[in-house]
C-alpha cells in the first residue's frame, strides 16, 4: 500500500516551514508517492497553490491544517468538502479566541491527528501522562475512529523515548497510531532556510538558543523505505494510507460562483439586467449618433454576460454604485470594465466605449476563465462607508476583503536576514538604504559592493547574500488587498478561514489569483484620494461662489471636457498637484506631447508606463505626432488599429487587436496573447506564441519577414501598460484636477493639502499654490478648523488656512478639542483663556506656540511660550480650572520680561519642525548670498534654452527608475519653482554624497523642450544651513531641531572658492 | 554521566559503528553490542559546521556516547560515559 505524508507544512505557514507547495509536491512525486497532504499552521493559505501543484504533478492533494488549541495543536484533515468548510470555520473561530477541546464539536468529516512534537498530545505527555490520557479520551469522544495518534521521527535526542510513550498511550486508550511525518521542508537542503525563517519569526539571531529552532535537518520528506526503517510500525503506515484514500476534496470548481443580487427569483436576473441597460441606453444615447451602434453592442454584451452567468455580478455592482450615488459618494469605474457598454449603461463607468472605440473583448469574452475585473475608485475618505454598507447588505458571512501575500523582495529580505545574522540595529537601516526597492532577492549578489560600502567588509556578507537569495518568492506575511472585496453567494467559510488584518479588517486567506481559482467573485472597492480632492474642491467652489454650506460638487461632473485654457495650462508642463501627470517624467512628456484635447490626455496617461517605455514606443510616438517622422505601418492591416497612435502600440487593446486582426487569432486567443505579452514571460510559451502569431499572419497574406518584425515590436511591450479604457477613465479625473487648479486654485490646493493625493510634500504644494496667487496661512488657535479651509485675507483674496492638526506633536484629538472649545464657547480671549478651556497637555501648548498658532493671542511665539510656562507654574494642569473666565486674566505685564524678538532663522527652523513648511521658502532667505555666487533662480531658466548654469534648491525627490539604465533624477525646488536635474551614470558615484544632502547647489547644462527645463548635472555641492538648522529631509520626516546659529552667508564662505573657481557659468 | 571530548578510532559497517578504540596506549577495542539510540544535531549552518550524529552504545565496558562529526571526512569522538 502506498504511503502518504499527512502532516506537512509549506512556506504558507509563514516563516514556519522551508519549502513551497510546489517543491513539496515535486519531491513527493520523485519519491514515488501518489498523494500528499498540506497542513499549514492556522490556515489554508497554500491550498490553491498546492492544488495547482498537485494537479500539474498528477498526485492527489489532501487538505488540512494545524489547528491551534490551548495546549498545542491538532492536525485536521478534510475528508470531504463539508470537512473543508468545517475546518475553515474552526480556524475562523480560533482567530477570534483560542480554542479549547470543548469548542470542537463532533464531526464525521474531519480526520484528526494528534500532531508532532509541538502537538497537543506530545506537549501534554511531556508534562503529565494522566493529563495526556485525559486529552486523548476527550479527542476520542469528538472524533471517534477518525482520531489517530501521530508518530514521527526527526532523529532528535528524545524522539525514540517520546515515540515509545505515545505508542503506549495510544494502546492504552485503544487509539490507532498513524505516521504523519511532521514535515517542515521538502529536502535537507531547505533546512538552513527553515532555521533562518524560524529565527526571523522568533525575532532572535542564529546565534541565540530557542527551543522552537530545529536542532537538525531531518524534518524533510524522507523516502518511505527509509522512514519505515526509522519507524518500524507497519500498521501506522497502513493507517496513513487508509486516511489518505478517504480524503477527497475538489477545491477548484472550474466555474464562477457569482454573488446574489436582491432578487426573489434568480431567473429574473437577465430580464432585470436587460431592463436596466435599456433605461441606461435611453438616458445615455437619447440624441446620440451612436445610439444604433450602442444598442447593437449592448445586445452582444448581454448575450456574452448571460452565457458566462455573470448577470448577477453586474446587478450586484450596479446595486453598490446606486448606493454610492444615493449617498453622494464620488466614484469612478476604471480598468478594463470601461470597455463595456453595459458598465457604462449601468453607471459603473463614465466613458462611452463607442465614442472611445473601446474593445469589449479586452474586458470579457466567452473564453475567459475567472471573474472579470470591475474596479471602482471611491472617494478615499468615504470608501469605508461603502464597504460597511456592502457588508451589511450581503451579510458578513458572505463578504470579506481579499488578502495579499507579502513575499520577500530584496530590501525586506536583506533587512530580516541581516537582523537574524546578528547585524546590530544601527546597521540595519544603512543596509536597507544601500539597496534599491522592488527588486528580486536573486539580484542581491550584484549589490555586494554597495553593501560592503554601507556596512564594511564582513565574513558573514557572503552568507547574507546567499540567505537573501534563498528567500526569493517566499511569503512573509498576509497583507490586506488594497480594495478587493469578495462577494459570495455561499458563506465564505466554505472557501476560506476569515481572519482580521493588522488594522482589524476581515479578510480571507487567499490573494486575488487564488480567489479567481476558487471561483469567487471579487469587486475592487478602491480608495482614490484624488477623487476625495476633486469632491472637496468642487464643494468648496460651490460653497464660496453660492455661499451655500450644503452645496454639493456635482457641477464638475457636468463640465464638458473641452476647456481650451485647461489644455493650455496642462501644456505648459507646470502640472504639479495634478492627477497622474505631476511627476517630472510626465511633465517632461507633456511638454513634448502638447495635449490639446481629451483624446490627447488619454494618450498622455497611457504613454508613461513600463510597457510603452520598455518597448521604446514613446519617442517615435512623440516625433510622429509632431510631424518630425513619417508615420509608417509595417502592413496595411495595422493601419486601422494603430492609426490614432501614429503607428505605435500604446494600449493593451492594440496588442489584442493586432493578434486578432493581423495574426488571425480568435478574440479569446488574442486576449491570452495580450496577457502573455504584458507579463513576465516564460520563454517556451513565448516561442510557441510566436510560432502561432507568425503562422496566423502568414495565413492572412502577410510576408513572413513582416510578421516577424511586427511580433518583435509587440513582444517589446513587456510589463505594465494601460488599457485604453482605464486611461480614458483616469484622463477624466486628470482633466477635472487641471480645470480646478486653473480656475479655482485656492479651493483646489486646500483640497490637495487636505487629502495629499500626490507625491509632493506640504512645502512644495504650498509654494506651488503661492505661485498661483494663493497664500497659505499659519495654523491658528483662533481661526483654524478641523481641515484645510478657505478664508479671505484683508484684500478679499482667498487664502488657505492650515488646520491645527498639522502642528507636529499635536494629536488629532487635541486639535479637535481646541476647535470644539472655540466653536461651542466662542473665541479665546488670551493664551490663559485657551489654557483654562482645553485639557491639552503642556507639550501640546508648546507645540502650538512654536508653530505660531498662538500668535493672535500672545503677539509672538516666544511670548506665548513664556505665558504657557507661567500658567503651568501658576495653575498646574490645564483645562481644569477656569481662572481666566472667572477672575479675568491672571497674567500681568510683570510676569513677562522683555523677550528678544524671534529671528528669521529661528522662525524658519521652528516652522519646519512644527509643520514641515514655512511662510518664506528656505532658499528665498539665502537668495542674496546665492545671487552673489551667480546662482540663478529656477524660474530664470525659462529665459534660456541652452547654456550652463548654477541653481540651488531643496532636493524634493530623488529617483532611480529601473527603466532608466542607471540615470538618477533629482528634483530641486527653490522659491520660484521646481526643476529636474539629470545625473548620468558616469557622474553618479562622484556626485553621490553631495546629492544626498537635503539642499544643494548644482551646475548643469540646460535642456529645453517648449516651457520644460531640465539640467544635466555636471557638479554639485551641498548647501547646509539653508533649512535654518533643521537637519534631515523634510519630505522624509525625522528632521530635528538642531539649530545652529549660522547666517545664510555660510554657503558663500564655504563654497565661494570651489564655485567661483569652477568654469564660469555660460548663459 | 561523565563528559569527555576524546578522539577515537571507529570501525564501521556503512555508517553503523561496530567497534571503537580510544586514543590511549593499549586501549582495548570496545565492541559495540547494541545501539541504544541515535540522534543528529546540526549546528552553525552559516559557518558550514558539521552534522553530528550521536550514538548511545552498549559495550562490554559499559555504556558510551560517541559522536561522528561529518564534514569533509568523518571524525569520531567519545563524548560521554554513563555511570
Amino acid at each position: 500500500m502506498s504511503f502518504t505524508y499527512l502532516h506537512v507544512r509549506s512556506h504558507f505557514s509563514l516563516l514556519a516551514a522551508g519549502s513551497s507547495p510546489r517543491e513539496l509536491a515535486a519531491r513527493a512525486v520523485r519519491l514515488g508517492m501518489d498523494a500528499l497532504a498540506l497542513t499549514d499552521t492556522q490556515g489554508m493559505r497554500g491550498s490553491v497553490q498546492f492544488a495547482k501543484a498537485c494537479q500539474s504533478f498528477g498526485i492527489k492533494p489532501i487538505y488540512g491544517a494545524e489547528l491551534a488549541v490551548e495546549e498545542g495543536h491538532l492536525v485536521l484533515l478534510c475528508a470531504n468538502s463539508d470537512g473543508y468548510g468545517e475546518l475553515c470555520q474552526l480556524l475562523t473561530r480560533s482567530f477570534r479566541s483560542p480554542l479549547s477541546l470543548d469548542d470542537i464539536t463532533p464531526s464525521g468529516n474531519l480526520f484528526c491527528l494528534t500532531g508532532g512534537r509541538a502537538g497537543l498530545l506530545a506537549r501534554t505527555l511531556s508534562i503529565s501522562r494522566s493529563t495526556a490520557q485525559k486529552r486523548l479520551e476527550q479527542l476520542t469522544a469528538t472524533f471517534g475512529d477518525r482520531l489517530s495518534v501521530e508518530l514521527w521521527h526527526h532523529l532528535q535526542e528524545d524522539d525514540t523515548a517520546l515515540l515509545r510513550a505515545l505508542i503506549e498511550l495510544a494502546a492504552s486508550c485503544r487509539v490507532e497510531t498513524i505516521i504523519g511525518g511532521d514535515v517542515r521542508y521538502a529536502s535537507p537542503k531547505a533546512y538552513a532556510r527553515y532555521d533562518l525563517m524560524t529565527c526571523i519569526r522568533l525575532g532572535c539571531t542564529v546565534f541565540d538558543h530557542a527551543s522552537e529552532r530545529p536542532s537538525n535537518a531531518e524534518a524533510f520528506l524522507r523516502a518511505p523505505a527509509l522512514l519505515r526503517r526509522l519507524l518500524p510500525y507497519p500498521r501506522a503506515f497502513d493507517r496513513a494510507a487508509d486516511v489518505a484514500a478517504a480524503c477527497n476534496v475538489e477545491l477548484l470548481p472550474g466555474h464562477l460562483i457569482p454573488p446574489a443580487p436582491r432578487l426573489d427569483d434568480p431567473a429574473q436576473a437577465l430580464p432585470l439586467l436587460r431592463q436596466l441597460c435599456g433605461e441606461g441606453l435611453l438616458h445615455r444615447y437619447r440624441n446620440s449618433p451612436h445610439a444604433a451602434a450602442a444598442r447593437q453592442q449592448m445586445e452582444h454584451e448581454i448575450s456574452v454576460i448571460a452565457d458566462l452567468d455573470l448577470c448577477d455580478f453586474f446587478l450586484v455592482v450596479h446595486e453598490i454604485i446606486t448606493e454610492a450615488q444615493r449617498r453622494g459618494i464620488r466614484y469612478a469605474g476604471r480598468g478594463s470594465a470601461a470597455n463595456s457598454i453595459i458598465a457604462y449603461l449601468l453607471d459603473i463607468t463614465t466613458v462611452c466605449p463607442i465614442e472611445q472605440n473601446l474593445l469589449f473583448e479586452r474586458f470579457l469574452h466567452r473564453g475567459r476563465v475567472g471573474t472579470p475585473d470591475i474596479d471602482v475608485d471611491f472617494d478615499a475618505n468615504r470608501r469605508d462607508e461603502i464597504i460597511a454598507w456592502i457588508e451589511q447588505r450581503f451579510g458578513s458571512e458572505h463578504t470579506a476583503m481579499t488578502a495579499t501575500l507579502i513575499c520577500y523582495g530584496l530590501r525586506l529580505a536583506i533587512r530580516d536576514v541581516a537582523k537574524a545574522l546578528g547585524w546590530p540595529a544601527s546597521h540595519l537601516s544603512r543596509i536597507s538604504k544601500a539597496v534599491p526597492r522592488r527588486r528580486s532577492t536573486l539580484q542581491v549578489h550584484a549589490l555586494k559592493e554597495d553593501l560592503e560600502a554601507a556596512i564594511g567588509a564582513s565574513p558573514m556578507l557572503d552568507t547574507l547574500l546567499s540567505c537573501v537569495a534563498s528567500l526569493n518568492g517566499v511569503p512573509r506575511h498576509l497583507g490586506l488587498h488594497s480594495g478587493g472585496m469578495i462577494l459570495s453567494r455561499k458563506p465564505l467559510w466554505e472557501f476560506s478561514p476569515v481572519q482580521h488584518s493588522a488594522n482589524g479588517v476581515r479578510m480571507i486567506q487567499f490573494d486575488k489569483d487564488d480567489v479567481e481559482a476558487l471561483g469567487l467573485v471579487k469587486f475592487d472597492v478602491l480608495g482614490l484620494r484624488m477623487l476625495a480632492t476633486v469632491d472637496m474642491a468642487s464643494r468648496l467652489v460651490a460653497e464660496h461662489k453660492r455661499g451655500d454650506m450644503l452645496a454639493n460638487g456635482d457641477w464638475i461632473d457636468a463640465l464638458p471636457l473641452d476647456d481650451p485654457d485647461t489644455y493650455a495650462a496642462i501644456r505648459t508642463g507646470d502640472n504639479l498637484g495634478l492627477f497622474q501627470i505631476e511627476s517630472m517624467g510626465q511633465m517632461h512628456l507633456v511638454a513634448s506631447h502638447q495635449p490639446r484635447c481629451f483624446q490627447d490626455l488619454v494618450t498622455q496617461v497611457a504613454i508613461f508606463r513600463p510597457g510603452p517605455l520598455q518597448a521604446d514606443m514613446v519617442h517615435p510616438f512623440i516625433r510622429r505626432r509632431r510631424g518630425e517622422e513619417v508615420v509608417v505601418y509595417d502592413h496595411p492591416l495595422l493601419e486601422p488599429i494603430l492609426k490614432d497612435t501614429h503607428g505605435v502600440v500604446l494600449f493593451q487593446e492594440q496588442i489584442l487587436e493586432i493578434a486578432h486582426s493581423f495574426a488571425g487569432m480568435s478574440l479569446e486567443e488574442a486576449d491570452g496573447f495580450r496577457r502573455l505579452m504584458s507579463k513576465y514571460r516564460d520563454l517556451t510559451e513565448i516561442a510557441e506564441m510566436k510560432k502561432s502569431f507568425i503562422s496566423g499572419a502568414i495565413r492572412k497574406g502577410v510576408p513572413k519577414e513582416t510578421a516577424e518584425a511586427v511580433f518583435t515590436k509587440v513582444s517589446g511591450y513587456v510589463g505594465y501598460g494601460f488599457c485604453r479604457s482605464h486611461a480614458a477613465a483616469f484622463a477624466r479625473t486628470v482633466y477635472h484636477s487641471a480645470y480646478l487648479k486653473l480656475h479655482h486654485p485656492a479651493a483646489y490646493f486646500a483640497s490637495v493639502l487636505e487629502h495629499r493625493p500626490g507625491m509632493y510634500d506640504v512645502l512644495t504644494l504650498e509654494k506651488t499654490a503661492e505661485r498661483l496667487g494663493v497664500r497659505t496661512l499659519r495654523a491658528c488657535a483662533q481661526r483654524s478648523g478641523a481641515q484645510y479651509m478657505l478664508e479671505h485675507d484683508e484684500r478679499r483674496k482667498l487664502c488657505i488656512r492650515r488646520p491645527l492638526r498639522v502642528v507636529s506633536g499635536l494629536s488629532g484629538d487635541a486639535a479637535a478639542e481646541v476647535v470644539w472649545a472655540r466653536l461651542t464657547a466662542g473665541s479665546f480671549a488670551s493664551v490663559e483663556d485657551l489654557y483654562s478651556r482645553t485639557a491639552l497637555d503642556h507639550d501640546h501648548f508648546r507645540a502650538l506656540a512654536k508653530a505660531g498658532a498662538l500668535d493672535d493671542l500672545a503677539g509672538d511665539r516666544r511670548r506665548a511660550l513664556w505665558e504657557i510656562g507661567v500658567l503651568e507654574q501658576r495653575h498646574g494642569a490645564p483645562g481644569i480650572n477656569a481662572p481666566a473666565q472667572i477672575f479675568g486674566s491672571t497674567i500681568e505685564e510683570d510676569d513677562i520680561p522683555r523677550l528678544p524678538p524671534i529671528t528669521s532663522e529661528e522662525r524658519l527652523s521652528w516652522d519646519l519642525m512644527s509643520t514641515g513648511t514655512t511662510a518664506t521658502h528656505p532658499v528665498a532667505a539665502a537668495r542674496p548670498t546665492l545671487n552673489a555666487l551667480c546662482v540663478r533662480s529656477i524660474k530664470d531658466l525659462q529665459r534660456h534654452e541652452r547654456g550652463v548654469v548654477r541653481v540651488a534648491g531643496r532636493v524634493i525627490m530623488r529617483q532611480r527608475p529601473p527603466t532608466a539604465k542607471g540615470v538618477v533624477f533629482i528634483t530641486l525646488e527653490d522659491e520660484t519653482g521646481v526643476v529636474q536635474g539629470i545625473v548620468y551614470p558616469k557622474h553618479a558615484s562622484r556626485l553621490r554624497q553631495a546629492l544626498k544632502a537635503p539642499a544643494v547647489i548644482i551646475l548643469g547644462q540646460i535642456q529645453a523642450q517648449n516651457q520644460w527645463r531640465a539640467l544635466i548635472i555636471m557638479q554639485a555641492w551641498t548647501l547646509p544651513t539653508v533649512l535654518g538648522g533643521y537637519t534631515g529631509h523634510l519630505q522624509m520626516g525625522g528632521g530635528r531641531d538642531n539649530f545652529v546659529s549660522q547666517s545664510h552667508e555660510t554657503p558663500a564662505r564655504n563654497y565661494s572658492g570651489s564655485l567661483l573657481g569652477h568654469e564660469a557659468a555660460r548663459v | 554521566m561523565k563528559h569527555r571530548q576524546e578522539t577515537i578510532q571507529v570501525h564501521c559497517s556503512g555508517t553503523r559503528p561496530l567497534a571503537f578504540k580510544r586514543a590511549v596506549q593499549q586501549s582495548p577495542t570496545y565492541a559495540i553490542q547494541r545501539i541504544l539510540r541515535a540522534w543528529v544535531v546540526q549546528t552553525a549552518w552559516w559557518a558550514e559546521e558539521a552534522r553530528h550524529t550521536y550514538y548511545e552504545v552498549v559495550t562490554a565496558h559499559g555504556v558510551y556516547i560517541i559522536c561522528c562529526r561529518c564534514r569533509t571526512q568523518d571524525l569520531w569522538y567519545l563524548v560521554g560515559i554513563r555511570d
